[in-house]
């Protein structure tokens, strides 16, 4: 079983993207094995109002069979976010809210992150914090994104804990600044080999998910990383779904 | 994985040895063959001629000790043009390494890098040179794409491989197109659509595999290539025959 907790769909305005819809995205999870999806809308990072995007991919995904869950964005300094969050989860069956903080203009200690996490947590949503999309050094000139900063997801994560919290896209010097109990995904993770049971170290301490960032990454490239030839069977099968299905429990029969 | 032999151009030491994992990862993953540089035992970008020199003899070391599964890139620092070129001359001809690693402590338009070019056509082998357009702001003598586009269009005898498909893979093989360039695809970019776009905009036949190991994850970079969507013939030559086909230059001589 393979759960990919990262996964986008819809345009990438700085270049051409292969299979960037959402049968694209099918196409490329049937081509690396990959069982089931939580997908964002990638025009979101694009659109301060989130709520348009969130539809728009919330019915393609509805006529798709249940493979790919629906990840509604949110940006909680845009006026409406409390709607735009009820509609997601009341009308489209959200299984979890993404921000992009930085894409978004705010930082991760801004109040308003910190309102959001707390309606999350009251419709127990979970909430993913995405710290990049590209790697700094390929950013289009004209619009270079700072990654998100861990030190306000650590203080997010105490000032709300009872929402249940990803970050998305950090590496691995980022992941490591992260309080224990902040949960990550590997899609922005690149390393030596053997970056992977690091992070593992010491056991059951740091819940890593699976997340291939495709369509804008390759999403074998992300499964290449639980091969590893060290990382016990048990080890991989909780990063590939046995975490995802803990803190997705909404994710439906695809989460198996 | 591809039941065939891979060859994978661009890997270092960490930062003498490879490390264990990375053999048994070669191994279980069917990589036949590293070639491996030293950038010396630490991180310098302008280093000494003999910082490199000690480089190359840790890379002989490791040739050594894995017989026919290392082969080695002499590194040098061009700056120091004849103590360079008698250290090519040395690692080549003395202890078989297949060809010249540059780095960042020249511009590819200097002419003290033409100069190792040159020695390169007539050694026939081989040069591995690091290019990254970065949105962050390159190296003071980090060499761009267009910067070895052009050292390519100087020297059209030479067999010269641009490093990381030049970093940013858009930009980097569109300045590959109009040139000679060869590109490796080593490093932790693993955009969807870069394997099939450079191979589209530059042929497979100017295309090899490199990880970028020890620092990046084998595996990773590995998939980058098994995953793409081109033909099975191309992905033959990516893994292995450009490299064979590079190889044989220098041979072919002897």
């Amino acid at each position: 079983m393979r759960l990919d907790v990262c996964a986008w769909c819809a345009t990438w305005p700085f270049h051409g993207v292969p299979h960037s819809d959402v049968d694209g995205l099918l196409h490329l999870m049937d081509r690396a094995a990959i069982d089931g999806a939580l997908v964002a809308p990638l025009d979101a990072v694009f659109d301060r109002d989130c709520r348009g995007p969130n539809a728009r991919l919330a019915r393609a995904l509805a006529t798709r069979g249940d493979r790919m869950a629906f990840c509604a964005m949110a940006n909680p300094r845009y006026p409406g976010w409390q709607e735009t969050v009820r509609i997601a989860d009341e009308d489209w069956g959200a299984v979890a809210v993404r921000v992009i903080p930085t894409y978004h203009g705010y930082r991760t200690d801004d109040q308003s992150l910190v309102e959001l996490a707390e309606v999350l947590a009251e419709r127990q949503l979970p909430l993913i914090v995405t710290t990049r999309l590209l790697d700094e050094r390929s950013h289009p000139p004209a619009f270079r994104v700072p990654p998100a900063a861990m030190e306000g997801v650590n203080a997010l994560r105490a000032r709300v804990p009872r929402v249940t919290l990803v970050v998305s896209w950090a590496r691995v010097a980022e992941i490591a600044a992260l309080d224990d109990n902040v949960a990550v995904d590997l899609s922005g993770v690149q390393g030596p080999g053997g970056f992977l049971e690091s992070l593992l170290e010491p056991p059951g301490q740091r819940r890593v998910l699976l997340g291939t960032g495709a369509v804008l990454q390759v999403p074998e490239c992300g499964l290449a990383k639980l091969g590893y030839h060290s990382l016990s069977r048990r080890q991989a099968s909780d990063v590939a779904w046995g975490w995802a299905r803990e803190l997705f429990p909404r994710w439906g029969p695809s989460a198996g | 994985m591809p039941d065939e032999p891979i060859i994978d151009c661009h890997v270092h030491p960490d930062p003498v040895d490879l490390p264990e994992g990375l053999i048994r990862e070669a191994n279980r993953l069917g990589v036949t063959q590293l070639i491996v540089a030293s950038l010396g035992r630490s991180w310098d970008y302008e280093p000494s001629h003999e910082h490199c020199v000690r480089g190359n003899r840790d890379t002989l070391a490791l040739v050594e000790r894995y017989g026919g599964m290392v082969l080695g890139w002499a590194y040098v620092n061009p700056r120091f043009e004849d103590e360079a070129e008698a250290e090519v001359r040395w690692c080549v001809e003395e202890a078989g390494f297949v060809g010249i690693k540059l780095w960042v402590s020249a511009l590819a338009s200097e002419s003290c890098v033409g100069r190792m070019i040159d020695l390169s056509v007539e050694l026939r082998v081989p040069v591995l040179m690091h290019a990254w357009h970065k949105a962050t702001g390159n190296l003071p003598l980090e060499s761009t794409p267009q910067m070895l586009a052009g050292l390519a269009q100087a020297k059209p005898r030479a067999r010269i491989i641009m490093a990381h498909v030049g970093g940013d893979w858009q930009l980097g093989s569109r300045a590959a197109e109009g040139s000679p360039l060869l590109v490796d695809t080593s490093g932790s970019i693993v955009e969807n659509g870069m394997i099939e776009e450079t191979v589209a905009r530059l042929g497979a036949h100017r295309v090899l595999f490199g990880s970028d190991a020890a620092g990046v994850d084998l595996a990773t970079a590995l998939a980058k290539i098994t995953a793409a969507e081109i033909p099975h013939e191309a992905r033959r030559r990516i893994l292995y025959d450009n490299v064979v086909e590079l190889l044989s230059w220098r041979r072919q001589a002897a």
